[in-house]
């Protein structure tokens, strides 16, 4: 079974010959594998979606043929309105980070390193955090209209607590036996950043960034569908209401696909900037 | 004698928080003022306000005690919370049965991989003019959409905490010749716990904004219907309102969530408390 494979990957190299060696190894224990069968079955899914709406076991008045989803998401792929509107989403949602970070990294040093700060915003901070982001979109809406700025506003408000919280952890992580060591060490202020607050802070930091990057994605989306500021999710709206069925489709899989590359291109970040962290080295040994 | 250094340092570190702490009092009134100052600012500074987007606070609370706690509440909230909660225990049970099935075999969580992070990616409100076409307008489709778009966080942390076992464990669960059912009930499950709950919390958000964003779009009742028709009227004090108590629902929720997790993982929080990681 897997367990099998699990320890013989890890071990193979230093056990010289173990009996189950022999054995075929698992599909899934290689990359190659797993991209075989990963594969495998988004193609089988989409040759069943494709069965199943040509048949009619699917409404095909609410859902479309695969094919006709992919090859309207490839045509699309030559609109510069499509372009124009994912670039409207994407911008809003990048430059909302940005600011996020700004005022996310002062308070969480603040929060994190200054106890009556801490003490007097907890109540703040504990109360703003569960607000559904989307809750504001009517005020927002009424007080600013359908712009970039209010679809801006809503992303910061909605999004900066994902970030707050992990920096104010990363910042309590560093507060600890490692300082002290770094002090009777004399290490000095470069060495102590460089070496123990900046590593310490980073996969924090990185973890809430992600988070807050995919609540970004959502809001501007969300904002577009109901207040009508341009976008993937106004796109989205108006096909639907035009009764361009797969257009819609089409326009839902770039959504998607805008959070996978969002996805990867943290993962991507990650790898080089925390390849001493625990989790990366498990995921190496895998 | 690990225990007895563990439990001696547990001491220590009681001991030092004691004395850090401040007094009970003091902690209440650090943590009170800054809250009360905003609010009374707010009724002072809105008191006598004309101006058409910001009423006063006192209006605002009047709307809010008017429309929500009278028939309001059986009309719009009732119905909301209970499409909520069946649309957030539908996706927390898809989640955790599916997550253990995925966790727990390698070839399947090869093959749904690019599928689950495919639709993991996928800003959940999007789905919602699938939901209108498949579902129509009303309440199946709401919990359908919170099903649906809340379920992915629990079924990757469940993956994850079930794939996370420690090898010993593992290997000690075969010597030992546990049963598949024992296995799961003894090992995988209460192992995976801490990371499943981790997965029900970002659940449990997801599920409060599509409770909201599917009330806006496709409802004729609820607390997103009430938001966004007092927006498109310029009802702006129950706009207001609305937004307060939704806030004031997000916040009791992830309380009553936090109350719940501690409760069942208390065995864990415990066992961190005695091996010192929680310092």
């Amino acid at each position: 079974m897997t367990t099998n494979t699990t320890v013989l990957d890890s071990g193979a190299a230093l056990r010289p010959s173990p009996p189950q060696a022999r054995r075929r190894r698992h599909p899934a224990a290689t990359s190659a594998g797993r991209f075989v069968l990963g594969a495998g079955t988004v193609v089988l899914a989409l040759a069943f979606w494709e069965v199943l709406s040509r048949t009619g076991a699917l409404p095909p008045d609410a859902i479309p043929p695969a094919s006709a989803v992919l090859a309207e998401f490839a045509a699309q792929l030559f609109l510069p309105a499509f372009w124009a509107s994912l670039w409207a989403t994407l911008s809003v949602a990048l430059l909302g980070l940005v600011l996020i970070i700004v005022i996310a990294t002062p308070l969480a040093l603040l929060i994190g390193l200054v106890k009556p700060f801490a003490e007097s915003t907890w109540f703040l901070v504990e109360f703003l955090k569960p607000i559904p982001p989307v809750a504001l979109i009517p005020l927002g809406l009424l007080l600013w209209g359908p712009s970039p700025g209010m679809k801006l506003f809503l992303i910061v408000l909605g999004a900066l607590w994902p970030l707050l919280t992990q920096l104010v952890y990363g910042v309590k992580e560093v507060n600890g036996v490692a300082t002290d060591m770094a002090r009777s060490y004399r290490l000095g202020w470069w060495l102590t950043t460089s070496r123990l607050v900046a590593p310490s802070i980073l996969p924090f930091a990185l973890t809430g960034l992600r988070i807050s990057a995919a609540i970004a994605i959502i809001v501007a989306v969300v904002t577009e569908m109901i207040g009508g500021a341009t976008g993937l999710g106004q796109g989205i709206v108006v096909a639907q209401s035009a009764g361009a069925l797969t257009q819609m489709y089409a326009l839902i899989l770039a959504a998607g696909l805008l959070g996978l590359g969002l996805n990867a291109a943290f993962r991507a970040a990650e790898k080089p900037l925390l390849f001493w962290h625990p989790s990366m080295r498990e995921e190496a040994s895998r | 004698m690990t225990t007895t250094r563990a439990a001696a340092r547990a001491v220590t570190q009681t001991a030092t928080r004691a004395t850090t702490r401040p007094h009970p009092l003091r902690l209440l009134a650090l943590r009170t003022w800054l809250p009360v100052v905003l609010i009374v600012w707010w009724w002072l500074a809105s008191a006598g306000s004309r101006s058409l987007y910001f009423p006063p606070l006192s209006t605002i609370l009047e709307t809010l005690q008017h429309d929500w706690l009278g028939p309001g509440l059986t009309a719009n909230l009732l119905p909301s919370l209970g499409k909520f909660l069946a649309g957030f225990l539908i996706a927390a049970a898809c989640g955790i049965v599916f997550g253990l099935l995925i966790g727990m075999s390698r070839t399947l969580a090869a093959a749904v991989e690019p599928i689950v992070q495919f639709l993991r990616s996928l800003p959940p409100p999007v789905l919602l003019p699938i939901g209108i076409l498949v579902f129509g307008i009303g309440a199946p489709m709401n919990i359908a959409i919170i099903a649906f778009g809340a379920v992915w966080p629990t079924l990757l942390n469940t993956i994850d905490g079930v794939r996370s076992l420690d090898s010993q464990v593992r290997d000690m669960s075969r010597s030992y010749r546990l049963t598949l059912g024992q296995r799961v009930r003894y090992i995988v499950v209460p192992n995976a716990g801490p990371q499943i709950f981790a997965g029900l919390r970002t659940t449990l958000q997801i599920s409060i904004i599509l409770i909201v964003v599917s009330e806006m779009v496709a409802s004729v009742n609820g607390i997103g219907y009430y938001l966004l028709n007092s927006q498109q009227t310029f009802a702006v004090p129950q706009t207001w309102a609305g937004t307060l108590l939704l806030g004031a629902l997000g916040y009791v929720a992830n309380l009553l969530f936090l109350r719940i997790e501690s409760r069942v993982l208390r065995w864990h929080s415990g066992m961190r408390a005695a091996s010192g990681k929680d310092a």
